[in-house]
């Protein structure tokens, strides 16, 4: 399905062909002023290459941190290092010079970037920064043994980043770096605690920041503090909490079913939400979170009774394809009430 | 012929004509209105996120359904659930059918993926049930994909009917002797540009509107496998693996130089070609390709590590595009840096901050995938520690 909407992508190049245009003009759905500019814009016959500039940057951004950073650290210990230490903090430099040179004045709203170059180029900043970070981390032990310390700054300077320059890339970075510091300053405890224990914490901690996500985002919409970046939020923390939600259906197996009431009442939540916001994504995503877990309880409950044969195979199977049949139903029908709200 | 209202497809297709126009400011919002209340299509296309669930759900359904069959009449003969294959296969194809012309469905997932399933199933329900061969694979994938692709004009088989035809060609090639074996590469390149430039002036017909956008899928793939088919990498392993041919280190296949000429000089020419004509297909196939040459050269030739041809490319790159974007700001020869305005801006905006979202992981994701391996990876600059 991706597959065909990339494709689609791919070949698409609707252009209005002298047949329809003229087939419309004579039907007099369309004015003659604009069948004549329908007429010069196919004779024009410019084409867009704004998707294919986007690419080759983006290819150029990933290529050049992604080299850089391996350079680095191929050459630790040897004279070069400096070299390209000094480089890295050339070009990170001068990305961020000309981010703040050209970047238009700070807005609560959502603040387009002056050019597309823009964009690409405080990535790539970010990206080398943080190359910088964990640079000077590993060889001089910038940050001490302070690991939270050493999460914590990348982090901030990332939000501060994205906020300040409004870019939703780098606050996808910013919340991943968020989550990994969460993670870190919960990790070295593991050493200490017993196995079970371990995931217990990440799962806990994935609550916290799951519910975290989504009240910044709710509050981000509540006080139109850059209210564009609601769905970015959101769409991190439901996923989180669901995993969540999933994994502590797995880890606690006793009280697997308070973990699905758990994850019901999320799935339920968003359904509202996908209601007021009109947001198939989320109606999709809860669905199928759903469909998983509630299968997860039916292979429970069935495995409880004693049998000698391949009766719950058979109605495990009647079960999911039912239920799959069922919730084809249901997203037809949200679609169609999401549409005519 | 095929199964979807044609009226409705041609209705579809002038409101997205129309839609354009409206982005391109050549039409006003009112007559665009009135293009769609005159033009009136019936299908039932939800929006893409629900059509991607229905489709997966779709997918599991059938699988899960093929299963249960399959454990109610297990037997001892294995020919049996090729059998159950076959009658599967037209199972699906009949709730196919009954989908579309009852239900309206276009597009929704479920369609495509009945369509998908069971163009599967009946492949693999006749191939096990005679043992066929290669050539006789290759004919039946052909004929399957060819029907599906009249009846209900998919994409995905449109592709798969060219390749199938592509491989019927190859087996039957390499059965006619040493001569012809030399010479599969020069036929199947000489059929795809055959096929390239017969499409390129067919598929604009009105009359065949509905499979325009396959016609543009074979005439994607068909620029790929004349590339391919001259690609040195591709001749050599393919020489090694299919005909037995043992290359002493250093040495090259017989003929490797005209391989390298291709491999090196076909994308450009697409480039060109592409910038000449203003066909954006031949462009982006050509840029694709551009990758190919290096990952082919350097598959033979390690000049330099890969950390630096990155970098080097990195900074090649970034200027490159910059001048691009600057210099097409007024449109230089038809082409224009500035953005065209497609279809549903919020899908898309949303389809961004996804995509962004997945393709960001700086690092080494270590912590997310304890969450129970999600959609994405978390780490950051703090996994290195």
């Amino acid at each position: 399905m991706t597959w065909s909407y990339f494709t689609l992508y791919l070949i698409t190049i609707f252009m209005m062909d002298n047949n329809t245009s003229e087939k419309l003009f004579s039907e007099g759905l369309v004015s003659e002023a604009s069948f004549k500019r329908i007429k010069l814009a196919a004779a024009a016959g410019i084409v867009s290459v704004f998707w294919e500039i986007k690419l080759l940057l983006y290819l150029g951004v990933l290529l050049l941190s992604g080299g850089l950073g391996i350079l680095v650290y191929k050459h630790i210990n040897t004279i070069g290092h400096n070299v390209i230490l000094i480089f890295l903090i050339l070009v990170t430099a001068g990305c961020f010079a000309y981010c703040f040179r050209f970047k238009k004045p700070f807005s609560v709203s959502k603040v387009d970037a002056p050019n597309v170059f823009f964009d690409y180029l405080l990535l790539l900043a970010c990206l080398l920064f943080l190359t910088i970070i964990a640079y000077l981390q590993f060889q001089y032990n910038f940050f001490g043994n302070r690991f939270g310390l050493a999460g914590f700054i990348p982090m901030t300077v990332l939000f501060l980043a994205a906020y300040y320059f409004d870019h939703i890339g780098i606050l996808c970075m910013a919340i991943t770096n968020l989550a990994a510091w969460m993670g870190i300053t919960v990790t070295p405890f593991e050493i200490l605690k017993e196995n079970d224990f371990n995931s217990t914490a990440v799962i806990l901690t994935g609550l916290v920041l799951g519910v975290l996500l989504i009240l910044i985002g709710l509050l981000s919409n509540k006080i139109n503090f850059k209210k564009h970046f609601q769905f970015t939020y959101t769409n991190f923390g439901m996923h989180i909490l669901f995993i969540c939600c999933i994994a502590a259906m797995f880890q606690f197996e006793q009280f697997y079913f308070l973990w699905f009431l758990l994850q019901l009442g999320i799935a339920i939540y968003f359904y509202i939400r996908a209601k007021t916001e009109r947001s198939f994504y989320f109606l999709l995503v809860l669905s199928l979170y759903t469909y998983f877990s509630l299968g997860f309880v039916v292979i429970r409950l069935l495995a409880l009774f004693n049998w000698n044969d391949l009766g719950p195979v058979y109605l495990g199977l009647i079960y999911f394809i039912g239920s799959g049949i069922g919730l084809v139903l249901f997203l037809i029908r949200s679609n169609k009430k999401i549409k005519n709200l | 012929m095929i199964a979807y209202n044609a009226g409705w497809l041609k209705n579809l297709a002038i409101r997205n004509e129309s839609e354009s126009a409206f982005h391109e400011q050549c039409i006003l919002k009112e007559e665009l209105d009135a293009v769609y209340k005159k033009y009136q299509v019936g299908f039932y296309t939800p929006n893409i996120f629900i059509a991607v669930g229905l489709f997966i759900l779709t997918l599991i359904i059938l699988l899960l359904s093929f299963g249960l069959f399959a454990l109610l009449f297990m037997s001892a003969s294995e020919k049996s659930y090729s059998y159950l294959a076959i009658v599967f296969a037209v199972a699906c194809y009949a709730v196919l059918e009954i989908m579309i012309s009852k239900k309206r469905h276009y597009q929704s997932g479920v369609d495509t993926g009945l369509l998908w399933v069971a163009s599967l199933a009946l492949f693999a329900g006749i191939s096990f049930l005679n043992d066929f061969g290669d050539i006789a694979n290759g004919i039946l994938v052909f004929m399957i994909s060819l029907a599906g692709l009249i009846r209900y004009a998919d994409r995905l088989l449109a592709v798969c009917m060219y390749f199938s035809f592509l491989s019927v060609l190859f087996f039957s090639c390499i059965q006619l002797g040493t001569t012809a074996k030399a010479l599969v590469p020069f036929v199947i390149m000489i059929v795809s540009l055959a096929i390239c430039f017969f499409i390129m002036q067919y598929k604009s017909r009105e009359n065949i509107f509905q499979y325009k956008n396959c016609l543009t899928l074979i005439e994607i793939s068909s620029l790929i496998s004349l590339y391919a088919a001259g690609n040195y990498f591709i001749v050599s392993e393919l020489s090694i693996e299919m005909f037995n041919l043992q290359l002493q280190p250093g040495e090259t296949i017989p003929f490797g130089w005209i391989y390298w000429i291709f491999t090196i000089l076909v994308p450009p020419v697409y480039l060109l070609f592409g910038i000449r004509k203003k066909n954006m297909i031949l462009i982006r196939t050509g840029l694709i390709l551009l990758a190919a040459i290096v990952f082919t050269i350097r598959y033979y030739h390690t000049i330099l590590p890969v950390e630096y041809v990155m970098s080097i490319a990195g900074i090649i790159i970034l200027p490159a595009a910059y001048l691009l974007l600057k210099r097409l700001q007024d449109p230089v020869y038809g082409f224009t840096s500035k953005e065209v305005i497609s279809k549903s801006e919020i899908d898309k905006l949303q389809l961004e901050s996804l995509l962004l979202a997945q393709t960001f992981k700086p690092g080494i994701d270590q912590d997310a995938t304890k969450f129970g391996g999600g959609s994405f990876g978390g780490g950051g600059a703090s996994a290195d520690y």
